[in-house]
C-alpha cells in the first residue's frame, strides 16, 4: 500500500512491457545479411521518434530486440528499420512478409542533440552498420538543411558489398551543398575511390574546431581512433557526440543488461557526449 | 539452427539409443498429457520403445546414450549425414553420464567383471559422449532430462529459435528454492560449476549436486578446486567427484579445465 | 499519526483470524536458515530470525514472472498480465523496508512498471526493528539501515509482551485499529520505547571504516584496485549474491510458446551480472566478461551507482550475499580493504 507514491497511471499503459502493433508494409533486402524493412503503426499514427532513437521489436514467440530506427522523423508515417540477421528476432523477421504484424515499444532513449548541431557544422562519421541509425539523422539534415551550416558526411565500410543504401549514398554524393565521402577498408576490382579506414578520410579534412560538432557511430575500433582525431583538432569532449550499441533489453532502464558503470545506454542514451563517457571503463572508448 | 524446422509436412523425428538406461525415452512416453499435442506437431518415424515401425528418413535426430563401440562411430556419422539436426538426450550422450565410470578403469578388467570368460565376444572402447564423435546442434541434459526441457526445445525449434539452455550454475536455481547450502549441511557439491536447468532438484531434495549437466560455461574450476581441498579433498577424490559425470572430459588431458578453454 | 501499542497474545490472535482470509508472509524456520513463506498460523513464525534467505522483494518481482500473453487465433491478440493478491507481509525488517524504498522508487516511481505497482499496492508491509545484530555479516548500522522512518504501513518495535506500534500509512492505521485491544501509547509506553532504542544503539556499532556517503568516493578511486582480481580469481560467478540481494532486480526477458504452437507468453527472470551472459550483446561479445570486473561491478553498484543513480542505498547492510558466498566473499572485508589498501594505479 504505497501512499506515498501517487503517480496517477492516467494514459499511461498498465505494462511498459506492452508493445504497439506496426505493419511490414515494404521489405528490401539490401545485402546478403541486412534488410530494410519499412513499418506503419496499427491506426497509422506516427512513430513520434528522434534520429538516433531506438525501438524494441516483437517477433511473439521469439522474443524481443533493439533496433535502431533508420528513417528521419521528417518522412511521414512510416518508420525503418534496417537490420541484420544477428539473434533470433532478426531472423524471424526475414520470415516476416508484406502485412505480417510485429510488436513495436519506443521510441526509446535519446537520440541525437539537434539543438547543438543547429548553425554549427555537422560532421558525421559512420562506420559499417553505423550508417543506419545515422542515416534518420542525415535525412533530418537534409530536410532541415538551412537549419545548419556545413554538413559532412564521412562513411567507411569494409567492401564495396558491404555498403548500405546505394541508391542513397549516390544521391548524398550528388548534392552540392553535403560535403559526402566514402571510403573501403578493403577495395574490389570495381571500386574507384578511397580506400583505407574512415580516419582517412578524416586528415584530408579542413575542421574548424570551433564551429564542428563530429556525431560518430560505429564499431569501439573506429571511436578509438577517430574521437582521438577530433579532440586533437581541439574539439571539446562535451560536443564530440557518439551512439553506442548494448543489449538493450526492457529498454527503460531496468534490467541491467545494458549498463555501463553507473549509465544505463537505454535510458541515458544511446547517444552520448565523450565528456559523459570517457571515464566508464566499460564504454569501451 | 534458426530457421524452423518446419516442413510441408510435420517434421519427422527418429529416435536413437546408445549405451543408456532407456530413462530419457521413457520421460517422453510420461508426457501424457502432452502427447497428442506432441504427435500433432512432429511425426515419430523411429522409437524403438514406442513403435515397430522404422525409417532412415528424418529431419530431427534424437540420440540417448553414450558412444562404446566401434559400431556406435559409424551410426551417429550416418545419422549425423541423413538429419538435419542432431540433438542428444541426458547425460549419456552428453557429458558422457554412468557408462563414463568405465573410463577409470582398465578396459580388460572391466570387460572380463561384466561378461566374464565371453568378454572377447563384447568388444568396447572407451565411453565417449555423442559430441567427441559427431557435430551435435542441441544437448537436452539431464540425467534423466526433464520432460519440459523436451518440450520447450521443440516448441523453440519449431517457431525457429535458439532453444534456451542455461548457460550458468545451478548455485542460481538453488538460491532461488531458498534451500539450504550443501556446503553449509556439510557436503561437498558440484552445484558451482555444473550447468542449471534442472531447478536444483538434488539439492533441494536434500542431497547436493553431482554433476549430471556437466559444466556450465564459465565455470570457475580453479577456484572450485581450492574450495574442495578446503574440505579435506584430495585431488584423486576430486577426480572421482567430478568423475561420475564427466568421466569423458575430465579425464582428457588438462581435464575439465581444457574443455572450459575448448 | 498517533503511536499504539498491543499486546502480543492480541497481535498473534489478530493474523491467526488474518490468515484465513488474506495471504500473510512471515519468517519461517528452514534449518538454520529463514524463509518468507506463506502463513497458515502466527505460531509459524520464527522468532529472532536472521535476514531471510531470499528478500521479501520475491513477491513484488517473482523470480519468473509473466508479463504478456499472446495468441495467434483468428489473428494476433497481445495482453499484458498484471496479477496480484492482497498480501501482508509480516517482521520485515528495517533493511528490507530500505531495500523496498529503493524498488518503489525505481518501478513506481520513475518507471510505472504497472506488474510491479499492482503488487505493492495490495502489499501492506509490517515492520519489525531490529534490536540486537543479527551476527557478524550484517553492517546496517554503517549504511544508515538499522532506523527505519518510512516504508512500513506499521512498525512494530519489540518491548517484550507488548509491541510498540508506530503507523505509516492509512491502510496502517487500519491494519492496526483492526486489533482488538489495541491502545494509544502513553507515556510509560514511550518511555519503554526509548530505553529499548538506547539498548539498540549499544548493541550495533559501525562495522566499515567508511560511511555510506563516503562509498561512492572510495569505489571511484579503488577502480584501479588489486583486490578486485583477487576477488575474481575467488568468485564461482554462481550468481548466490545477487539472487538474495534485496536490492538487486536485474532480470531478462524471454518468450515461451505453447505447445499448440497457437499462444504464449513473455515473462521476465531474475538475472545477474555476474553470470558471463549478461553484457553479451547480438553479437556475442561481452562488455563485462572478465570475472574480476563483473566482481566489480556489482560492488560498485551495491556501493556507488544505486546511491549515485537514486540518491537511495544500493547496499543495506543486511549481509545475505555474505552469508551465501561459498567462497566468503563479504563486502565488509571488501570495502575495509579497499579502504585500508593502498589504492594501485
Amino acid at each position: 500500500m504505497v501512499s506515498t507514491h501517487t503517480t496517477p497511471l492516467g494514459a499511461l499503459k498498465p505494462s511498459p512491457f506492452l508493445p504497439d502493433m506496426a505493419e511490414i508494409v515494404r521489405k528490401e533486402r539490401l545485402n546478403p545479411t541486412e534488410t530494410l524493412y519499412v513499418l506503419r503503426l496499427t491506426g497509422g499514427a506516427e512513430l513520434g521518434h528522434a534520429p538516433g532513437q531506438f525501438v524494441e521489436v516483437s517477433v511473439f514467440g521469439v522474443g524481443e530486440a533493439p533496433l535502431s530506427i533508420s528513417s528521419s522523423p521528417t518522412r511521414g508515417d512510416t518508420f525503418e528499420l534496417c537490420i541484420r540477421r544477428v539473434g533470433d528476432v532478426t531472423t524471424a523477421m526475414e520470415r516476416l512478409g508484406i502485412g505480417a504484424k510485429v510488436g513495436i515499444r519506443g521510441p526509446l532513449g535519446r537520440g541525437f542533440p539537434l539543438e547543438v548541431m543547429r548553425d554549427r557544422d555537422v560532421l558525421i562519421i559512420a562506420g559499417g552498420l553505423g550508417i543506419v541509425p545515422l542515416r534518420s539523422l542525415i535525412g533530418t539534415l537534409i530536410d532541415e538543411r538551412s537549419d545548419f551550416a556545413d554538413v559532412t558526411i564521412l562513411y567507411g565500410c569494409k567492401s564495396p558489398a558491404d555498403m548500405l543504401f546505394k541508391d542513397e549514398v549516390e544521391a548524398w554524393g550528388a548534392r552540392s551543398d553535403i560535403d559526402f565521402r566514402v571510403t573501403m577498408d578493403i577495395a574490389d576490382p570495381s571500386w574507384q575511390g578511397n580506400v583505407g579506414p574512415v580516419t582517412t578520410l578524416f586528415r584530408r579534412l579542413a575542421v574548424n574546431p570551433k564551429t564542428t560538432v563530429p556525431v560518430m557511430v560505429g564499431p569501439p575500433v573506429m571511436f578509438k581512433h577517430v574521437v582521438k582525431q577530433v579532440l586533437a583538432v581541439g574539439i571539446p569532449e562535451d560536443r564530440i557526440i557518439l551512439s553506442l550499441e548494448r543489449r538493450m533489453k526492457c529498454g527503460i532502464g531496468e534490467c541491467g543488461h545494458c549498463q555501463i558503470n553507473g549509465v544505463y545506454v537505454c535510458e541515458d542514451g544511446p547517444v552520448f557526449t565523450y565528456a559523459e563517457l570517457k571515464r566508464l571503463e566499460e564504454a569501451m572508448l | 539452427m534458426t530457421e524452423p524446422i518446419r516442413s510441408p509436412e510435420r517434421p519427422r523425428v527418429a529416435l536413437f539409443e546408445l549405451a543408456s538406461c532407456a530413462g530419457c525415452q521413457l520421460q517422453i512416453l510420461n508426457c501424457e498429457d502432452e502427447l497428442v499435442d506432441l504427435l500433432q506437431l512432429v511425426e515419430f518415424v523411429y522409437f524403438k520403445e514406442a513403435m515397430t515401425e522404422t525409417s532412415d528418413h528424418y529431419d530431427l535426430a534424437l540420440i540417448e546414450g553414450s558412444v562404446t563401440r566401434e559400431s556406435d562411430e559409424e551410426k551417429l556419422r550416418h545419422i549425423r549425414e541423413k538429419a538435419a539436426l542432431v540433438v542428444t538426450l541426458g547425460s549419456c550422450a552428453y557429458p558422457v553420464g554412468v557408462p563414463g565410470l568405465k573410463n577409470a578403469h582398465d578396459p580388460d578388467e572391466v570387460g572380463s567383471l561384466v561378461y566374464g570368460e565371453d568378454a572377447g565376444f563384447f568388444p568396447t572402447i572407451e565411453a565417449k559422449p555423442v559430441d567427441a564423435v559427431i557435430p551435435v546442434d542441441l544437448h537436452i541434459l539431464g540425467c534423466p532430462i526433464h520432460k519440459d526441457d523436451f518440450m520447450r526445445v521443440l516448441t523453440a525449434l519449431l517457431i525457429g529459435k535458439h532453444p534456451p539452455v542455461p548457460t550458468h550454475a545451478v548455485c542460481v536455481e538453488c538460491r532461488l528454492k531458498e534451500n539450504v547450502c550443501a556446503f553449509d549441511r556439510g557436503l561437498v557439491c558440484l552445484g558451482p560449476i555444473t550447468r542449471a536447468g534442472c531447478g536444483a532438484l538434488c539439492p533441494s531434495y536434500g542431497s547436493r549436486c553431482f554433476g549430471c549437466r556437466g559444466l556450465c560455461d564459465d565455470p570457475n574450476v580453479a577456484s572450485m578446486e581450492v574450495l574442495l581441498e578446503e574440505k579435506g579433498k584430495t585431488a584423486e577424490e576430486i577426480m572421482a567427484e567430478y568423475g561420475l559425470y564427466n568421466g569423458y572430459y575430465a579425464r582428457r588431458d588438462g581435464g575439465l579445465k581444457a574443455k572450459v578453454a575448448r | 499519526m498517533i503511536d499504539r501499542v498491543v499486546a502480543k497474545a492480541d497481535l498473534i490472535r489478530s493474523i491467526d483470524s488474518l490468515a484465513d482470509k488474506r495471504t500473510v508472509a512471515a519468517p519461517v524456520a528452514n534449518g538454520p536458515q529463514f524463509s518468507f513463506r506463506t502463513i497458515t498460523a502466527a505460531e509459524e513464525i520464527a522468532e529472532g530470525y536472521l535476514p531471510t534467505a531470499l528478500p521479501p522483494n520475491k513477491y513484488l518481482l517473482p523470480p519468473r514472472e509473466t508479463l504478456l500473453r499472446f495468441a495467434w487465433h483468428e489473428e494476433l491478440t497481445v495482453d499484458p498480465v498484471i496479477e496480484a493478491t492482497d498480501t501482508i507481509a509480516f517482521g520485515v525488517r528495517p533493511c528490507d523496508l530500505h531495500a523496498l524504498e529503493l524498488l518503489d522508487r525505481i518501478f513506481v516511481d520513475d518507471k510505472h512498471d504497472g506488474h510491479y505497482r499492482a503488487r505493492r499496492e495490495r502489499m501492506l508491509l509490517v515492520g519489525v526493528e531490529c534490536l540486537e545484530p543479527c551476527d557478524d555479516h550484517c553492517f546496517c548500522e554503517s549504511m544508515g539501515t538499522l532506523r527505519a522512518e518510512s516504508g512500513f504501513d506499521v512498525l512494530l518495535t519489540d518491548l517484550e509482551d507488548t509491541y510498540y506500534v508506530r503507523v505509516g500509512s492509512p491502510e496502517g492505521k487500519e491494519f492496526i485499529l483492526g486489533i482488538d485491544g489495541v491502545r494509544e501509547a502513553a507515556y510509560e509506553d514511550r518511555t519503554l520505547l526509548r530505553k529499548a532504542h538506547e539498548r539498540r544503539d549499544a548493541a550495533f556499532t559501525p562495522r566499515l571504516d567508511v560511511t555510506f556517503e563516503q562509498l561512492p568516493g572510495l569505489l571511484a578511486e579503488s577502480s584501479d584496485s588489486l583486490l578486485w582480481d583477487v576477488l575474481g580469481e575467488k568468485c564461482l560467478s554462481c550468481g548466490a549474491c545477487t539472487n538474495v540481494c534485496p536490492t538487486c532486480y536485474c532480470f531478462d526477458v524471454r518468450d515461451d510458446v505453447n505447445l499448440d504452437m497457437k499462444s504464449g507468453e513473455r515473462f521476465r527472470t531474475w538475472d545477474s551480472c555476474q553470470l558471463e551472459e549478461f553484457a553479451m550483446v547480438g553479437t556475442g561479445e561481452s562488455f563485462r566478461q572478465p570475472r574480476e570486473m563483473r566482481v566489480k561491478h556489482r560492488f560498485n553498484r551495491k556501493g556507488r551507482y544505486i546511491f549515485e543513480r537514486y540518491g537511495l542505498h544500493g547496499c543495506v547492510g543486511c549481509g545475505r550475499c555474505a552469508r551465501s558466498c561459498i567462497v566468503d566473499i563479504d563486502p565488509i572485508e571488501v570495502f575495509n580493504q579497499l579502504k585500508g589498501q593502498p589504492v594501485e594505479r
